[in-house]
């Protein structure tokens, strides 16, 4: 793996202003975005579809990175997420497929699932919004590397903890306050797991 | 004291030692708390790896929303592009009435009839009638014609095809009585409206002789 893909995944695994510093550099990369609109466009997509298999790839590139830290490149960072997003189309298409052909009413049936998905996305975000109105400052880094596996050590070092132990007390601390917004919020917690 | 909150990974994770799992499972008891972690640990951490998705939605959402306002943007050029272009459609619109002014005002001379002994005059007037206007003009320059009766009618033939420039360029200077002269000043007029030049026109119309027949005065004014 070259020097400059090693760094690139170090910063997604890094601090957040890091990490968007690489989210910005593939999302402005237009020769991968147009490569992938072509894909979609001549596979039966529309622009939008285009624009969103783009993202949800380059979301699904940071979590792997994020959450897998022996994770390496075997090929070029563009390649891999044009498979991601060949992968994430073929899944779409097929489902939409299977959908029509079971209700028979392609176009009807097509427009519903869109609707859905995207209710669902806003959904959830708006819940993850109210929950992170609930919590107090930096909690969301640290339940966020917490939940990507990374130890104590390494989450004291990137939110500049003065220790391991100080870092696990603020993970404490969050988790007790994301435990007691769960509690006011019973319904919610099937909903999250979409 | 123990902190139990900082155990439960280890907990769960099957990493304490008989002694401290005991006295965990003792904790869980007293704390509901901490027991609504344990059982809703997978929601947690779950809930807890959707704000990564969170976080570069975010970043992606806010360079989109600046595309999103170049389109906003491009639909405001576009209505202020129509707008201008309407405004100038309206005033070149505008600008043309003295065409339209100079069709509604000009009328046509009394030609010249054919007769049986010379016709160099009204076989001219009909080559130049029937679009010939130069070999017209050189057949009026050949003829016997006085200079100023030549240049008259060369000028009546222009004025007739809205030619101005050519129109004034021929106006004779002399007349020999005031139906010729409010004839020539009536094309000078007309020639300066067809040029655009309507300062110009108003200027000559002022200063129309007092003795102008009313027709014209009637047809300028």
């Amino acid at each position: 793996m070259k020097a400059d893909q090693k760094e690139l995944l170090r910063k997604i695994r890094s601090t957040s202003d890091d990490r968007k510093q690489v989210i910005e550099m593939i999302a402005k990369n237009t020769e991968l975005g147009n490569a992938i609109r072509s894909y979609v466009l001549s596979n039966s997509g529309s622009s939008d579809d285009a624009t969103m298999v783009f993202h949800d790839s380059i979301i699904d590139f940071i979590k792997k990175v994020f959450t897998d830290h022996s994770f390496e490149l075997s090929s070029t960072v563009d390649s891999y997420i044009f498979g991601i997003a060949k992968n994430k189309w073929y899944g779409i298409l097929k489902s939409r497929k299977f959908k029509s052909d079971s209700l028979d009413e392609v176009l009807v049936r097509e427009g519903e699932e869109t609707i859905f998905a995207n209710i669902n996305q806003k959904e959830k975000s708006a819940i993850l919004k109210n929950v992170l109105q609930r919590l107090s400052g930096n909690c969301r880094e640290v339940l966020m590397y917490w939940a990507g596996g990374y130890s104590m050590e390494e989450i004291a070092i990137i939110l500049n903890y003065k220790s391991a132990g100080m870092a696990r007390k603020k993970k404490c601390l969050c988790m007790k306050e994301l435990v007691d917004w769960l509690e006011e919020h019973p319904h919610l917690k099937n909903e999250l797991r979409k | 004291m123990t902190d139990y909150w900082e155990h439960i990974d280890d907990y769960l994770g099957n990493k304490l030692s008989p002694v401290a799992k005991l006295s965990f499972e003792n904790a869980l008891k007293s704390d509901r708390k901490l027991e609504s972690a344990v059982e809703n640990y997978n929601t947690l951490k779950l809930i807890s790896s959707e704000f990564l998705d969170e976080e570069v939605r975010n970043v992606l959402s806010k360079l989109e929303a600046p595309k999103k306002g170049n389109t906003k943007l491009k639909y405001v050029i576009i209505l202020v592009a129509i707008a201008v272009l309407g405004l100038i459609s309206y005033l070149y619109q505008a600008d043309k009435k003295p065409e339209i002014l100079y069709a509604e005002v000009y009328e046509e001379p009394a030609w010249p009839i054919r007769r049986s002994v010379d016709n160099s005059l009204s076989d001219a007037i009909k080559l130049g009638m029937d679009g010939n206007i130069e070999m017209a003009k050189q057949k009026l320059l050949d003829s016997g014609l006085e200079t100023s009766e030549q240049q008259y009618w060369i000028a009546e033939l222009f004025a007739s095809k809205e030619m101005a420039d050519s129109t004034l360029a021929y106006l004779p200077k002399s007349w020999h009585d005031n139906i010729r002269r409010d004839r020539i000043n009536y094309l000078e007029i007309l020639s300066y409206i067809k040029k655009g030049q309507n300062e110009k026109a108003k200027q000559l119309i002022d200063a129309l002789p007092p003795d102008t027949d009313d027709w014209y005065i009637k047809k300028l004014k």
